[in-house]
């Protein structure tokens, strides 16, 4: 499936801003079944200095900043992403999910690295005991890892309620397994920690979603935002198998990955600092078309 | 061990007797100058011969000496922050710890070598990660230490050296071993207090140092300042080094301020550094001025609210960017605190063993990390005999919860282990060495810890020789911050040979030096000067007033014949010194409670108006720009404060005379001293800005509280006025005894020959905004100017006779108008000037993150 993204973030400010730093991770990162075609990053006013780098887990990274007596600031992402339909998998042939504990060994080769770092704590996942006890209940013995994660990813979708009002951007995990009720990020926090409470690797992917619309309904242009879920590390053969809690599925060919980190500190999508008083607003649209559709509905498609 | 003959006159050699007393060693420890058979180390046998010429008196009297220039010049005081800290004075042992030349040697090549092998880790650990491919650390003791901070971190790349500054604690064991009990190596501290001790010991006793030949301190600063200045890139002449401090008045500030000061480098808080298109800059008066090289104290997390907004939102914004696009350097590195976990001690002697091929040369205190199996196996079986520690220093674990921890008992201990095993370390107990300490009765025991000090050079470390000795009374671990200690010793290493006269200090008794400060001046110095203006002159103003009250109460006269007592409070209400409630017509119901207050409005360290709060206030920002103002201004600010640390619980009213008294001896003494020796800089104007403006203000606020419609201006309380505002010799050369409002009113608001006039100061204030520095580009007229003029003209065509006479007749309203209008107009001239001078940019804000959804 190809689409275009684009993501659009502005600020406004009460008071003028002499100076503005930004770090964005913005751009859909190649994985094995994505590739990004095109991309681009608009920010107006223009900044006076840009540079961009591969963080510590190989996402992109844009650092920009903007001086002047800025009033706002407008961040534009446009990316063409391809992305193919995940293979049909067998949970049933899949390993024992105690098989894939990390060990602890004499050395480690950098492919095992890559996958033991995501079993430890985190700044925004701390593991803890009622996060065990939540997961334990998915994970009973020689169950296997695909079956495991597909049970845990149907429990937090029907036990959590989707609800954009309960939750901050730092509502810590321990509130949330009270409150029961969350965005995405929560979701994608909860099935992270619960996994590796268990022991296994799992990392937090920003991304977005197609949402598809009701049949014959027109799609809903600008009411989609970032996305985020989880990805499980299932084996050498499997991989990493991502799973979205706030939709109960498996992630196929509607979901766009930007990238991964241990958390959502790591990935946030767009931070800022700028220097001097007054207080600012700011708003975000996401919009991610198929192209097929697009062809058919061109107002649609933005510059 | 105790030598019981009494020193004689006909032996010399056995005069050292004297100084030791009757001291005796532990048995359980070794001791630094006694062997356990009573015999004296060789290496003591130089410091007990340098000082057998001094008598215990002369080495007493000598040593009082050394405590008062301490005192002077202490660096210790108490985090704000902290609601235990206590202030309390450096203290220094008049006994110095002495090493020999050969134990140094071995010692220092041993720290060389930690040094070198604690960068080499860290630069693999923030860059290729071999150590953990090849298993010679455990990954979980890299992935979830809170201290990996990924933006530091780049696995593709090989950084280059991370530790320029670092210090090890070490102790010495029963048997005389050196070891390691603790590494520092995020942003080491102390140094400035080894110096600060050593220069009071040199004034103590110059002749035994000479005789000891002991070796300097100063080449090690001298490799500090050429290696720092090495690390700017380009390279630059005259790079310019910023001592980045952590905020003004929190523990370690004075010490940074004293180092800034000893090696010439600005000294600046996060809030004066911006990062434009990767450089570093620091804002000074007339504008951004690039950083080159920023030494570094606050700890990694709080360097860089962009990059590690998840952990802190202090710091430098782009600071880190500024890094990576090698624009500036910084000494430590970002990140460096790393590896002064106890988790690594247990793993250091492998990483020494893989990095370098060899053995470590002195051993570090045995620990044992939890996370492997048989190491929990043993601490879980040996509780009793081990120390538990969190494995990663966190320095949000504070004092409170080290405190709680501590508490456990080994069973919660043992359970918190089994539920987190990687998340703590053992370690043996050490029963560290002892040495006496010196005083006048009795030589006393304390066990002692030395913190010592590297810095990098070329290709590896240069180590002070000596450091810091720490004091403590019991055996309890070292954690705690340097100020907590309960003393110190300065420690002399003792040379082979002769040692070669290198200083880069001026010694206290070479003529006060001022230094230019043109509009290169940071903005923090300007502001700092500006408070410090302002708040010398409150504390003069305020004192005036306390002592007319006390003067009246402490009088024998009834409280009911002096009219103008009730007034004088209710002008001591309206400064905060007291409760509002004291505004009061029974005065005879509230004297013995006013006796009770009066005191509080002087000493009272807890009341931000006090008095003493005051002179705290003043010492702090005093001690931040001590190198542009002169050496004798310093010494009377610290008197003051100083003087208020060691007044005796004082409580009655002849105490707050006698206290009000000194203390303005002390005010008038440094106004004369900024007057006649401080050069007309910037530094000087804003320091006169501020007394002029804050002497207005006062003056305004006291006559609107004093004269309301309510008080008739009688004799006495026009005397009381013209008293407290140092009118009253002026007023009976002109006018006699004669008290009336019109002429009093005139002397004190409207008569510009009078240099304690508001119209004076206001005079004064219009000649500083038309000589500070001015944007070329911005309007011809700036808000300050207009505000000036707009009180001055107002107070030059004021008509005190008709102002009066409308008083007289009941009708306050033209004095209160022409009041209240100074009143409000020079806290926005205050206003303004801050905000353009010393605000360049506001307070650092995070945007708002959207959660995805």
């Amino acid at each position: 499936m190809l689409y275009t993204v684009q993501h659009t973030t502005w600020y406004e400010y009460t008071e003028p801003v002499p100076y503005c730093h930004n770090l964005v991770h913005l751009a859909p990162r190649n994985t094995r079944r994505q590739s990004c075609r095109e991309h681009h990053l608009l920010v107006e006013p223009a900044p006076s200095i840009t540079s961009r780098r591969s963080d510590y887990f190989g996402n992109a990274i844009d650092y920009f900043a903007v001086r002047g007596a800025l009033m706002g600031l407008k961040v534009t992402a446009d990316s063409r992403v391809e992305v193919e339909r995940a293979p049909e998998l067998d949970h049933a042939a899949s390993p024992p999910w105690e098989d894939l504990v990390g060990s602890r060994r004499a050395d480690y080769d950098r492919d095992s690295l890559e996958i033991l770092q995501f079993t430890f704590p985190s700044p925004r996942v701390r593991l803890f005991s009622d996060m065990h006890r939540y997961a334990a209940a998915s994970f009973p013995a020689r169950r296997p890892i695909l079956a495991a994660i597909r049970d845990l990813t149907t429990r937090i979708y029907a036990d959590f309620t989707f609800d954009s009002r309960a939750t901050t951007v730092n509502t810590p995990l321990d509130e949330l397994l009270q409150i029961r009720r969350g965005v995405c990020q929560d979701f994608a926090h909860l099935a992270v920690g619960c996994v590796r409470a268990m022991g296994l690797a799992a990392r937090y992917v920003s991304g977005y979603i197609c949402t598809e619309p009701p049949p014959g309904t027109p799609r809903l242009v600008g009411a989609d935002a970032s996305h985020a879920w989880a990805s499980v590390y299932c084996g050498a053969e499997l991989g990493w198998i991502d799973i979205d809690p706030t939709n109960d599925v498996f992630v196929s060919d509607s979901h766009i990955s930007i990238g991964w980190g241990r958390d959502y500190s790591d990935i946030c999508p767009i931070q800022g600092v700028f220097v001097g008083g007054g207080d600012h607003s700011m708003g975000v649209s996401v919009d991610v078309v198929p192209v097929e559709a697009q062809s058919q509905s061109q107002s649609q498609s933005q510059a | 061990m105790t030598s019981p003959e009494p020193a004689s006159q006909l032996e010399p050699a056995k005069q050292h007797v004297n100084l030791f007393g009757d001291y005796t060693c532990n048995s359980q420890s070794y001791d630094e100058v006694f062997s356990a058979a009573g015999k004296m180390h060789p290496h003591w046998q130089r410091f007990a011969d340098a000082a057998a010429h001094l008598s215990s008196e002369e080495f007493s009297r000598r040593w009082l000496q050394a405590q008062r220039l301490l005192r002077q010049n202490s660096l210790a005081y108490p985090d704000p922050g902290d609601p235990h800290a206590r202030k309390h004075p450096w203290a220094l042992d008049a006994f110095p710890l002495t090493i020999g030349a050969e134990e140094w040697k071995r010692l220092s090549a041993a720290l060389e070598q930690r040094a070198h092998v604690l960068d080499l880790v860290l630069r693999d650990l923030f860059g290729p990660q071999r150590l953990l491919h090849e298993g010679k650390l455990p990954p979980e003791v890299l992935f979830r230490h809170p201290g990996f901070l990924l933006p530091y971190a780049n696995p593709e790349k090989s950084p280059d050296r991370i530790l320029h500054l670092y210090a090890a604690d070490l102790a010495r064991s029963p048997e005389g071993q050196w070891w390691v009990m603790g590494d520092r190596t995020e942003a080491p501290s102390g140094a400035g207090f080894a110096l600060e001790n050593r220069i009071a010991m040199s004034r103590m006793m110059p002749d035994v140092i000479h005789h000891c030949r002991v070796e300097r301190h100063a080449p090690f600063f001298k490799a500090l300042q050429r290696h720092l200045s090495l690390l700017s890139e380009p390279q630059d002449a005259e790079p310019r080094i910023v001592l980045l401090s952590r905020a003004a008045g929190t523990a370690n500030y004075f010490e940074d301020a004293f180092l800034a000061r000893y090696l010439g480098y600005t000294l600046a808080e996060a809030g004066d550094l911006d990062v434009r298109d990767n450089q570093v800059f620091i804002k000074t008066l007339a504008g951004l001025s690039r950083v080159d090289v920023l030494w570094r104290r606050p700890n990694s997390e709080h360097c860089d609210p962009l990059e590690l907004s998840s952990v802190s939102p202090s710091g430098v914004a782009g600071l880190v960017q500024a890094v990576r696009s090698g624009k500036v350097a910084v000494a430590n590195c970002l990140g460096s605190g790393l590896v002064e976990s106890p988790v690594f001690m247990a793993f250091l002697p492998q990483l020494c063993q893989a990095l370098l091929g060899e053995p470590l040369k002195m051993p570090g205190i045995a620990t044992w990390w939890c996370g492997e199996e048989k190491s929990r196996r043993h601490v879980l079986a040996n509780l009793d005999k081990l120390v538990i520690k969190p494995a990663y220093r966190r320095r949000g674990f504070t004092r409170t919860e080290s405190q709680n921890f501590a508490k456990l008992t080994r069973r919660e201990i043992a359970q918190q282990i089994e539920k987190d095993p990687g998340n703590f370390v053992a370690q043996e107990i050490m029963v560290r060495s002892t040495a006496p300490v010196w005083s006048e009765i009795t030589s006393e025991r304390a066990f002692i810890a030395l913190r010592t000090f590297a810095v990098a050079n070329e290709d590896s470390y240069h180590i002070m020789p000596g450091g810091l000795t720490r004091l403590s009374a019991t055996l309890a671990p070292l954690e705690l911050s340097l100020l907590d200690g309960e003393g110190s010793k300065d420690t002399w290493v003792l040379a082979e040979g002769a040692v070669p006269p290198v200083t880069l200090l001026q010694t206290a008794d070479e003529p006060v030096q001022i230094r230019r400060g043109g509009v290169d001046l940071s903005s923090r110095a300007a502001e700092h000067f500006f408070w410090l203006g302002r708040l010398t002159t409150r504390a003069e103003s305020l004192g005036k007033l306390v002592r007319a009250v006390a003067l009246r109460l402490a009088s024998e006269a009834d409280a009911e014949s002096i009219p103008e007592l009730p007034i004088l409070i209710r002008g001591l209400a309206s400064q905060g010194m007291i409760e509002p409630g004291f505004v009061v017509e029974e005065i005879r119901d509230q004297l013995p409670a006013l006796e009770r207050l009066l005191p509080t409005a002087v000493f009272n360290s807890d009341d931000m108006n006090a008095l003493r709060s005051t002179v705290s206030r003043m010492t702090v920002l005093a001690s931040s720009v001590r190198d542009l103002m002169s050496l004798d201004s310093w010494r009377i600010i610290r008197q003051m404060d100083d003087s208020f640390w060691s007044s005796p619980k004082s409580d009655g009213l002849l105490d707050v005379m006698e206290k009000v008294n000194e203390l303005l001896v002390q005010l008038a003494a440094l106004g004369g001293n900024v007057a006649e020796s401080m050069t007309r800089t910037h530094a000087w104007r804003f320091l006169d800005f501020g007394r002029r403006l804050e002497h207005a203000l006062q003056t305004a606020t006291l006559l609107s509280s004093v004269l309301d419609a309510k008080s008739s201006a009688d004799h006495a309380l026009l005397e009381a006025l013209l008293e407290i505002c140092d009118g009253l010799m002026t007023y009976r050369f002109r006018y006699f005894s004669r008290m009336q409002l019109a002429p009093v009113l005139d002397l004190l608001l409207c008569d510009d020959t009078n240099p304690r006039s508001v119209l004076y100061q206001v005079i004064q204030c219009f000649n500083h905004v038309n000589q500070l520095p001015r944007d070329i580009h911005g309007p011809n007229v700036r808000p300050e100017q207009t505000l000036v003029a707009s009180i001055s003209t107002l107070l030059k065509t004021a008509d005190s006779q008709q102002i009066a006479a409308a008083y007289n007749d009941g009708d306050a309203k033209p004095l209160k108008s022409l009041l209240q209008y100074i009143e409000d107009t020079l806290p926005k001239l205050s206003d303004a000037i801050s905000h353009r001078y010393f605000f360049h940019s506001g307070p650092v804000m995070q945007l708002a993150k959207i959660s995805p959804t």
